[in-house]
């Protein structure tokens, strides 16, 4: 079973003459444990194409398969419980909760996607130290370096388990090594763990992590060599 | 503000309270027409308080003659003005009460410096009239231009408008000009007696007069202060609580905005968004118990400074009355959250993905 599955996706962004074809026809499965980087020019519908696969966008054309289940025939409340418990997120600024500690960050995923509390704090706290951040865990996300909080970043969109990482630029704003870092952790854990991850990124370097390429251009995903 | 208000209006009604409701007066004879303190004019003649006194049940019965007199410092006496001559001293009106003195029925019923009015030349002050008048223990005041000798300050006798001043009864007479007279009868039953029955007793025998059980005299005289305070007393603490509310729904309203990149995330990972609401919500309500607390705080502190600089202005807090106003205003701050949160509701998910 794919971990995310879409079929002939089609999505408009925007209204009159502000619309946009963002998506055409996109069709392509990733499978748990893949690491797929999702390549394009800015503009070219790679956050559309997270987002719809995340179930945050409903596609206008076509259907999206998330871990065994169709969005499309999901209520509301359904594919956001089933968004919670199989979908993890990386973003380009980390956008940890400024008022919540290190540990918490990583824990109100957990707590979100229904996850004991017992066993949500244990497994964050694994993370946490095999992302060598747990030394950090009672500190405020303003005391973090941007690496320190990618990572952090990574934990929490780990620690549910969940089938899926969307990542968008989760290297933009880190240095070569830090980005290299929060890279390699993401590739190794979700592999450990066979969760399919799609990172929509323009840095080349992460290339080296890659199963599989893909690019996108004015809606339109091709296979890259 | 809402708590200071309060205070002030229990320090009014215990002030009536504790004047017209001791355990010591059972009944309170007035004249027909008349069912307060404050508010009276009428006179019974004197001859009725000992033919209620001879009444079967009856322990004791006390003339008192109420009314307004012009107080104020006379020569020698502390007062703020520059002048020697008590005519061009301030004066204020206060409420009269001439009584049996120096214990008898309807004194003062709480001294707290000297004591009571025991001739007819002594007089007794509310502590604030003294304060306002600048007067002490031993001073020599003018009442209605007689003088006086001020030998009491008393407490709980103090309706901000205006305060007491205790006299004997015979010198309440000579300031008030009304020989013969009485305002009011206070009547102490001994124990065995009904109540019910003396009253139809005294009103069977005196039809120009009023009965009133302590209980419903009490209540009468708190009606009468509060007519005039209440409608203050709601109005401003009305807009104290749309104040409040608005001031909420603006930081409630910030938090959103402040938080709208934390709140895009919660909904991104899947949290529901009425959970993030109530987090909002909670965070209001929590804002007003912090407020709540910090009105609390600054309410007794003023009562301390206001009681000792200003006792004109009495404040009675109670903790109760933090209980009867915080929840109304956490209700008000948790309804003004409510508008800012349909704010929340236009704050799509993808925006987690904006750098």
């Amino acid at each position: 079973m794919s971990a995310v599955r879409l079929v002939d996706v089609g999505k408009v962004r925007g209204a009159g003459r502000h619309a946009v074809q963002a998506l055409r026809a996109v069709t392509l499965a990733i499978e748990p444990g893949e690491f797929v980087l999702l390549e394009g020019p800015s503009g070219a519908g790679k956050t559309t194409l997270l987002s719809v696969s995340a179930g945050l966008l409903t596609p206008d054309e076509g259907d999206v398969t998330l871990a065994g289940r169709s969005l499309l025939k999901l209520s509301a409340a359904e594919r956001r419980a089933h968004r919670a418990r199989n979908v993890g997120f990386v973003f380009q600024r980390g956008n940890l909760l400024d008022g919540l500690s290190v540990r918490e960050n990583v824990l109100v995923a957990a707590e979100i996607a229904g996850i004991p509390r017992q066993v949500g704090e244990e497994d964050a706290a694994h993370l946490l130290a095999v992302l060598g951040v747990d030394h950090l865990a009672e500190r405020r996300p303003d005391a973090l370096s941007g690496g320190e909080e990618h990572r952090v970043a990574v934990a929490r969109a780990l620690v549910h388990r969940p089938a899926v990482v969307f990542a968008d630029e989760p290297t933009g704003n880190l240095d070569g090594a830090s980005g290299q870092a929060v890279a390699e952790a993401l590739s190794e854990l979700a592999k450990a763990d066979a969760v399919a991850v799609i990172v929509a990124t323009h840095d080349e370097r992460l290339r080296r992590f890659a199963d599989r390429r893909l690019s996108i251009v004015d809606g339109v995903v091709h296979p890259t060599e | 503000m809402v708590l200071v208000l309060m205070g002030v209006y229990r320090a009014l009604t215990v002030g009536v309270r504790s004047y017209v409701g001791p355990d010591q007066i059972d009944l309170w004879v007035a004249p027909l027409g008349t069912d307060n303190l404050i508010r009276s004019s009428a006179l019974l003649p004197a001859s009725i308080v000992d033919s209620i006194g001879a009444l079967p049940g009856v322990r004791e019965a006390a003339p008192l003659l109420r009314g307004f007199v012009a107080v104020r410092a006379a020569d020698g006496a502390a007062s703020t003005e520059d002048s020697a001559t008590s005519s061009r001293a301030p004066a204020i009106n206060l409420l009269s009460i001439g009584y049996r003195a120096p214990d008898g029925l309807g004194g003062p019923p709480r001294i707290h410096q000297g004591a009571a009015p025991k001739g007819a030349s002594q007089v007794a002050l509310d502590r604030a009239a003294a304060h306002r008048l600048g007067l002490e223990i031993g001073d020599t005041i003018s009442v209605n231009d007689s003088l006086f000798e001020l030998t009491g300050l008393t407490t709980g006798t103090n309706l901000i408008a205006t305060q007491f001043a205790f006299f004997d009864a015979a010198a309440g007479a000579r300031t008030s000009g009304f020989y013969g007279r009485v305002s009011f009868v206070a009547v102490g039953l001994r124990p065995e007696a009904v109540p019910s029955e003396v009253s139809l007793q005294i009103t069977d025998r005196f039809p120009q007069a009023a009965v009133y059980t302590r209980e419903a005299f009490v209540e009468n005289n708190v009606r009468e202060v509060a007519a005039g305070f209440r409608p203050m007393q709601l109005l401003v603490s009305g807009v104290g609580i749309a104040a409040a509310a608005v001031l909420v729904a603006l930081l409630v309203q910030a938090a959103v905005e402040d938080r709208r990149r934390d709140i895009s995330v919660l909904l991104a990972m899947g949290a529901p968004a009425h959970a993030v609401g109530l987090g909002v919500v909670g965070h209001a309500a929590w804002l007003v118990v912090l407020g709540g607390i910090a009105g609390a705080v600054l309410a007794s502190a003023l009562h301390a400074v206001l009681r000792w600089s200003v006792p004109t202005v009495e404040i009675a807090p109670r903790v109760h009355d933090l209980a009867l106003v915080l929840p109304l205003f956490i209700g008000s701050g948790v309804i003004a959250a409510c508008v800012p949160l349909l704010r929340l509701r236009r704050i799509d998910p993808i925006e987690a993905f904006r750098p």
